[in-house]
This record gives structure tokens, sequence and C-alpha cells, in this order.
């Protein structure tokens, strides 16, 4: 998700990937945004995403993350693999729906 | 990739939690704008933020797990854990430490030691294990090898990519300060590239060096030009003298590089006509083996060869069949694989002892240390954390004992080097990856071995009882008792082993230098070799003016009783020379061998000998007199049984023309030529003075011990001639005791064996007894209660000691019989180096055992003193 985001948004700081997460799911999934951290380290450290120093757009510093070409790959990779489970997950719940 | 993160994360700890540190700041500075923007005061907008952003210090904890700290982090623990655990018991810590370091100490050095003698080979020689040693009729040392049996098998075995071959020859070589007899080393051109070692000064020997008629070259050792030449840069192109001709010196070899004994200087070997004529001219041929080649092809090959020049030259070559030798069997003899494996073994044994040791002391300790796993695990450790606990903690008495070995061992090996130096071997010792690998992996595999038996009882700790009150109640369990004793028995027989060993060999050895040599007062006399240069003193003339002056030299000190010349010393090698008797007592044809000794007047008198029947030899037996010889009581008894042997004639087929010369006198038997000393082989004395040599041993009797006279001796010697040499000069007793030198290659390793088996056998014992005593004493310990009980009811003191002994003796006993039993299979291996000891040694076998019991008494006798002493009254209110 994280990786979604910052393919589609550019480089974004810490704060900005949490909200926009937030947003995206209604408030449904980033509990606490501290969490996010611990992930961005995760991604960093397999080579997905890099991290830069910067200013933000209201003249503060921050760390931007940019997703990487190895993310961009393992982002579609992820994404064919949800959508196959999804896919998969639908016809299951169809079947079941039908079924009952 | 991840893994290389990590550990770039590790070594940047600090700059990446400022980082984050940061990182979070910024975040919550963002927020709390964000919050503001959308309408909210500034001070509920912070705490929104803070809230929002949730726990700081969890964040940490994680972002640093993920960043791949946390084993490591629990590693830095447990190792200080362990450290302020084996600090807190420290007479056990050093208990283990001593035991561990001395094990892994003697372990290293025996590896050393095996390697060098097994593998390694000629030092900076390149792929030593491919090189092959080829020897004809005798071993190493002996002569001789044909020059065109070697060229013939230089051109026939396809086995050998290459073949080299090596003697050696005195020369009379002067640089600037005189001529002197020097040996050195003859070597086909070829040679250094065959080893894969070039010079690192001038030029490599070239085989036009060694054609018949070439100026004379040579190559010096690193040592000749550090010590003859002071190194100097500008050695390369400088003539010496080598037999009166000059001789350039082409090339220096590289520090460390002797082949193929320690020596000075090499020249190329130049066939001579002689050689050329199939008479004997060098020691040894070395060879690379081909690709896909091994020993056995190259020996089948060689036979194959041998068995052509048998049948085309017979007068030469009938029978003679070379023999194709590795590295440790040319230089250490056919069993050296055998000796050193054997010595591994016993190493091995000890190293095993040790953690059967280190295992009942550790296991003495977890009881002790019961109630802290229970209550750790009962607070939730995992029991993998408490076994990680366990290794770490033995892992680091490992480590620091394994360090200590490490600098024992580089002491043992430097003794070791010191104590068995020989001319003629030349070994590698230098510290190489191989040693350090072993190190590591013994010092890791012990500690392994002994966190075995621990970490098994951890694992299957029973928390519930463990933590119910008395926790010594119960972790003594019969279980841990048996397997104590089982390493105790184990230990045990280990142990015997090694004493029955070391007891049969250390029984050889007494029987060499104990024998019999027929010479007296041996601490009384003074040995040398002295030698003035061949080419200044040609004639027997001028040599016996000189032997004269010396003479007169020596008689003149003041406490020299006599003094004599001869060929050699006694119990020393002498060579055998054909011989014939008159009237056809001798085959003619097929001449036997006698031992020919030069001596002069008054030799037998200062060796503490005596001549039985007839006269000694006399001052007139000069040149130009009549040859005149004195025969030994077993030449006597053997060939003239029965028979006056005075006025009889021998010829002799020595290094002067065959000559007739006849027996004046018989003297009694004197050791000669037996490396092991078992028997007295006929000799027959020669007058050395009718021609006398340039060089010989000296012999000084004196009337007090002869150190004292050893400086007058010396400067008389050395004043005798402004070009003396004297060498070996010490007491004749120094000389007899073991030297490999004068061993025959199948027993010339057994002195160091027998010598270094005793070490491990007391070490083992110690060891084992170590080991009983803390079995013995834990069990006292944890039995206090019980002892005060029996003693409150009435229990004497003898009942509580017997009870003690009992449970310490039983697997004593249990080892000492599986333990002779070993013995008995154990010492046939060692059956061919032992020299009038059976392998099944009646003494060893008592002595042994015998030794061992004591041991374990005293090793009880501590705690059970203990035991007895302990108070009713105080044992029952005890815990």
């Amino acid at each position: 998700m994280v990786l979604q985001t910052l393919a589609t948004m550019g480089p974004l700081h810490g704060y900005g990937i949490a909200r926009r997460i937030e947003q995206l799911s209604e408030d449904a999934i980033l509990l606490n945004q501290g969490t996010i951290y611990a992930s961005l380290v995760r991604l960093q450290q397999r080579g997905w995403i890099k991290a830069e120093w910067g200013i933000s757009d209201n003249n503060r510093r921050a760390k931007f993350y940019t997703i990487t070409k190895s993310g961009k790959r393992q982002m579609k990779e992820d994404r064919s693999h949800w959508e196959r489970l999804a896919s998969v997950m639908a016809r299951v719940l169809a079947a079941a729906a039908k079924s009952s | 990739m991840r893994t290389w993160h990590r550990i770039r994360a590790l070594l940047r700890r600090e700059q990446l939690d400022r980082e984050l540190d940061d990182e979070i700041r910024s975040h919550i500075e963002l927020a709390t704008e964000d919050y503001i923007q959308r309408g909210m005061p500034p001070a509920d907008a912070l705490r929104q933020a803070r809230l929002k952003f949730g726990g700081i210090e969890a964040l940490k904890d994680a972002h640093r797990d993920s960043r791949g700290i946390a084993w490591l982090d629990a590693l830095s623990y447990d190792l200080r854990f362990a450290i302020k655990s084996l600090k807190h018991d420290r007479s056990f810590t050093a208990a283990a430490v001593i035991v561990l370091a001395l094990a892994i100490g003697l372990n290293v050095a025996v590896f050393a030691i095996v390697n060098t003698m097994l593998f390694r080979g000629f030092p900076l020689v390149k792929d030593n294990h491919r090189l092959l040693y080829i020897q004809e009729r005798y071993t190493l040392s002996s002569c001789c090898l044909l020059y065109p049996d070697f060229l013939a098998w230089r051109d026939g075995a396809k086995s050998f990519k290459e073949l080299a071959m090596v003697g050696g020859k005195q020369i009379s070589l002067n640089y600037g300060s005189g001529p002197r007899d020097i040996g050195v080393a003859l070597v086909t051109a070829n040679t250094f590239h065959l080893l894969g070692v070039n010079p690192i000064l001038g030029r490599d020997f070239i085989a036009s060096d060694s054609s018949p008629g070439a100026p004379q070259v040579m190559m010096l050792t690193y040592t000749a030009w550090q010590e003859r030449f002071a190194k100097r840069s500008d050695i390369i192109g400088q003539i010496v003298t080598v037999d009166k001709a000059p001789a350039t010196i082409i090339g220096v070899m590289p520090e460390g590089f002797d082949f193929p004994e320690h020596g000075l200087f090499w020249m190329p070997l130049v066939p001579t006509p002689e050689m050329l004529q199939r008479k004997p001219g060098g020691f040894m041929a070395v060879g690379r083996l081909a690709d896909g080649a091994s020993q056995t092809s190259a020996q089948a090959e060689l036979d194959a060869i041998d068995q052509r020049l048998g049948a085309e030259f017979p007068a030469s070559n009938k029978g003679v069949r070379a023999r194709v030798f590795t590295y440790s069997e040319a230089g250490m003899g056919p069993e050296a694989g055998m000796i050193y494996g054997s010595l591994w073994a016993a190493a091995v044994f000890v190293l095993l002892i040790a953690c059967g040791n280190i295992t009942n002391l550790t296991l003495a300790r977890t009881v002790g240390r019961s109630r802290e796993f229970s209550t750790r695990i009962a607070l939730g450790a995992g029991s993998g954390r408490l076994i990680r606990q366990i290794f770490t903690e033995n892992l680091l008495l490992s480590a620091v004992g394994g360090v200590i070995g490490w600098w024992l061992a580089q002491l043992a090996i430097r003794t070791w080097i010191t104590a068995t130096w020989s001319r003629y071997v030349v070994l590698d010792y230098t510290t190489g990856f191989g040693r350090v690998a072993y190190a590591l992996a013994i010092t890791l595999a012990a500690a392994l071995l002994f966190s075995f038996i621990p970490v098994l009882r951890t694992a299957r700790m029973d928390v519930n009882t463990a933590l119910k009150g008395d926790g010594r109640g119960a972790t003594f369990s019969r279980g841990a008792k048996h397997l104590s004793a089982v390493l105790v028995a184990g230990q045990m027989t280990l142990a015997i082993v090694l004493l029955g060993g070391a007891g049969v060999l250390a029984r050889s050895l007494w029987n060499i230098v104990g024998a019999q040599l027929g010479i007296q007062g041996a601490e009384r006399i003074l040995v040398g070799y002295v030698s003035v240069p061949s080419e200044a003193y040609p004639a027997s003339g001028v040599r016996n003016v000189f032997w004269d002056r010396l003479h007169s030299r020596i008689m003149a000190i003041p406490g020299v009783e006599s003094e004599s010349l001869a060929s050699n010393i006694p119990v020393s090698n002498v060579s055998p020379t054909p011989f014939e008797l008159e009237n056809g007592e001798t085959d003619t044809t097929q001449k036997p061998r006698v031992e020919v000794f030069y001596t002069e007047s008054d030799y037998f008198r200062t060796v503490g000998a005596s001549t039985m029947e007839g006269r000694d030899f006399r001052e007139e037996d000069r040149p130009g007199a009549p040859l005149v010889a004195i025969v030994n009581q077993s030449f006597a008894q053997q060939y003239w049984p029965g028979q006056d042997p005075l006025g009889k004639r021998v010829k002799l087929y020595g290094r002067a023309a065959p000559a007739w010369y006849t027996v004046v006198g018989v003297a009694s038997n004197i050791m000669q030529g037996r490396s092991l000393r078992d028997r007295f082989d006929p000799i027959v004395y020669v007058a050395f003075r009718q021609n006398p040599d340039a060089a010989a041993a000296v012999l000084v009797r004196t009337r007090v011990p002869a150190e004292q006279m050893a400086a007058a001796a010396r400067t008389a010697i050395e004043k005798a001639g402004v070009d003396v040499a004297l060498e070996e000069f010490s007491t004749l007793q120094d000389t007899l005791g073991f030297d490999r030198d004068r061993m025959d290659l199948e027993h010339a390793e057994l002195g160091k064996e027998a010598a270094v088996a005793p070490v491990f056998a007391i070490l083992a014992l110690i060891l084992a007894a170590v080991g009983l005593y803390a079995v013995v004493a834990r069990s006292v310990g944890q039995r206090t209660k019980e002892i005060g009980i029996r003693m409150a009811i009435g229990a004497a003191v003898s009942d509580i000691r017997r009870m003690v002994f009992r449970e310490g003796m039983i697997p004593v006993g249990l080892g000492l019989l599986l333990g002779l039993a070993a013995s008995l299979g154990v010492n046939r291996i060692l059956q061919s180096q032992l020299v009038g000891v059976s392998p099944h040694d009646p003494l060893t076998l008592i002595a042994a055992p015998a030794l061992l019991i004591a041991t374990a008494l005293i090793g009880c006798q501590i705690p059970s003193r203990r035991a007895v002493q302990v108070d009713p009254a105080v044992a029952l209110r005890h815990d």
C-alpha cells in the first residue's frame, strides 16, 4: 500500500504517506501513524524505496521517500497476486452465496 | 543485500536513532500544522498529533527490530550476563579455563607437530604432497644412488613430471679467511625448478652448470648469505675458492628454504667418470608426480626399470630395487604415520577427558542454578533462550581457554623445535592457516561437546518441581548421578589407555638409554670432533705432527689422565667395511663386512675398556711399521671360536688400498653402531696413526668431573693450530642420551614419542582426578542433610567415609577394567616401536592402574574429609 501510494503520488514524507493511507482507507487501517516508519525501514532494506532529506511544501525539513525500479516491479507482482486472490475470493463468495 | 543493510545499520546505530528522532519530530510538526490549518487550536493540535502518532518508544523498538539488531542485542545481553555469572562463580571459571587451556594448547601443539611431520614437507616448496623421494638399497642418509639408474628413471618413468637427484660432498672452501673443509649439497640443475622455489638474488642453476668441465658455480642459503657474507648486496658474481679452483656465487635462496638437509651451500651435481661407471654417487632422488600418477604407479614403474637394469648390469644392479617414499617416510621413517597418528589420538583423548570434566563441573553448577533457571522459565523465558545462555557462557569459557591454549601451544612448539632439531631433517614449523583453523575448530567443538548434556537437561527441566521449595531435591536425580558416573568411568578409561601406552614407550626408551655400553666413567670423558683442512695437511707426516702437537698440549693440562684419537666416539655408527680372513675362513667372493674403527694407543684406557689379551696400540705403530689390528671379543668369538686370535691376519678393503693387518690384541666389547644397543657387533680396530686422517674424534679422560676441564681443553685444542675446527664438544655422558641422529630410521622418532607420551598421560591423570573430585564433592555437598541425618542416628565417621569412597571409586573401577582391556589392544599398535619390552608389559599394566587408583583416592579424600566434618545439628537446619 505504501508502494502504491508512492507510485501514484511521487516522493512523499512519512506524514504524507500516513495521511494518504488514512484517506484512502477512510481511517480504517492506520491506527497509529508511527507504525508507518517500521514498514518504511523494511521497504528501504529490501531496496524497494529510497529516502532523502528535503524541504516540504510548508518549508519544513522532512525525509522524502521515493519508489525505486525494483519497488515498482514488486508492486506489480503484489498487485497481480492480490488481484488473483481477490478474484478467487469473489468466486468463492459468489458460490457460497448461491448455495445458501 | 538485506544482511548488509542490517550490519551497516548496526554500525551506524546512533546515527540512525538520531535520524529517526528527527523524522518523528518533523512528522509531529507537519501533523500539528495540518490540524491547525483544519482549524484546531494549536495546543489541541499538538496533542492530537501526538495521540495519532502513537507510542514513540514502542515505535523506536519496532524500528530497531526492523533494522535487525534484535539478535545482536540479545547476544550482547547474553554475553554481559555470561561474564557476570562466570565472574560470580570464580572457582568454577578458573578450573574450567585452566582445563580447557591445557587441553586446547596440547591439541594445537600436537596438530602443528603432526602436520609438520607428516604433511607439510619442505618449507616454501610448491605442492609438497606431489613430491616423492627415491632411495636405492638403503634408507635416507646412507649411500647410495647410481647416477645411470637416475637417468634411466628420468627417461623411463612416466609417473614423474620431473626428477632431480641430490647428493653431497666435502669440499675445501675459502672465501677469504683461509680454507675450511665443509659439506655442500649437490643437486641436479633442475632441482629448485622442480621444487618451485626461486632464488631471491641472482639466478638458478642451469643445465650447462652441471656439464663436466663447466666453470664452478655455487648458490647460498639465506643463512649462509646472512652469517658468512653479512648480507652483502654485491654477493652475486663474487668468486670463492672451492678445492683450489675458483667458483662463482650465482644466487641466494629465500629465507627459511633448506634442502635436503640444513646446510649452507649448493653446487650443481656434475657427473664424475666414476658415477657414470655405475659407482654410487648421490643419496636421493626427488620427483614430482605427473597428473594422475600415484606413489603406487611410480613404484611399479621403477620396479620394472630396475628389473631391466638388474639383468643388463648384474655387477652393480643385481637385486637392487629403488623404493619410493613420501616426505614423512623418507625423513621420519616408515612408521611415522603410526607414531604421529597415535600422538594425535592421545591428544584427542586428553581433549575428550577435559570435555567430560567440564561437563561434570557444569552439571554441578547447573544443579546450583536450577532455581535461577526455573524462575526464569516461570517468568517467561523460552527454553531456547536458556539454551542460548548456556551456549554463550560455554563458548566464552572455551574462547578464553582457547586464547590461553594458543599461547601455551606456541610455547610448547618452540620448546619442541629446540629439543628435536636435527641437521638432517628440514621441517616447516611456521604458523599456517591450518593451525589457526584447527585451533578455532577445536575451541568451538569443545564448547559444543561440553554444552551438549547441560543443554539436554535444561530442555527437559520440569519447572514445577524445580520451583517447589527445595531446588536441591528437584535436580538431584538418579539420572544426573548416573551420567556423572559414566563420565568419570569414561575419563578413567582414556587415562588408563594413555598411561599404558606411555608406560611401554618409556620402558623401551629406558632399555636403550640404560643398556650396557662397555665403557666406564663417561661423565669424566670429554669428546669433540677436531679437523684441520686436508688441503693444508695433505700427507700422513704433517698430519701426525699436528696430532702430536695436539696430544702434548692436552696432556699438559693439569687434571688430564689420558687422551686419544679415534675415527668416532663410542656408541656412534661405524660404516661396515668388506674384509677377508686367511686360509679360506671367509668366502672371498661374497666378502662379509665388519665395522672398522681407527684408534691409537690409550683409547681403551680412556673410554674405560681394556685389552683382554695381547697388547694395545703403541707409539711405534706409525706409517712404515707393520700394519696391526685389534679385534673385539665378539669378533674373536664369531670368527675364531676356541682359537688364539693373536698373530692371525685380516685383510680390509677400507678407505686405503686393501691390505693385510696382523691381530696384536683382543679388546673388551664396546657398544658401537647398534642404534638399539641390543648387542655387541664384531669390530676390528686399526691404528689411526698408520694412516692418519685430517679429522678425528678427540677423547680426553679427566681426573675431575669433565665440565670443569672443558674450557681448558677447548683452548688447548683450538691453540694447536691456526686452522683447527672443533665441533660438538661435550662430555661423552651427554652424547649417550637418546639421539635421533644416531638412531636407525625406524626408531629415530621413538625418543620424542617416549618423552612426550608421559606428559600426555600425566595430564590425563590430573584431569581425570579433577573430574572425579568435582563429582564426589558435588555429591557430598548435595547430601549434607542426608549425611547429617545418618550421623544423628548413629553412623560412624568410618561409615560415612566408606559411603563417599564407594560412590567415587565404583566408576573408577569400571573405567579401569575397560581401560585395561582397551590398553591391551592399543599397545599392540605401538609394537614396532618397542625395544626389549612386550606391548603387554606386566610391570606397566600393574603400575598404570596403581597410579590411577592412587590419584583417584586423592580425588576422593578431600570431599570425604569434608563429609565427616559435617555437624549434624547444622546439617539438619540446612535449608
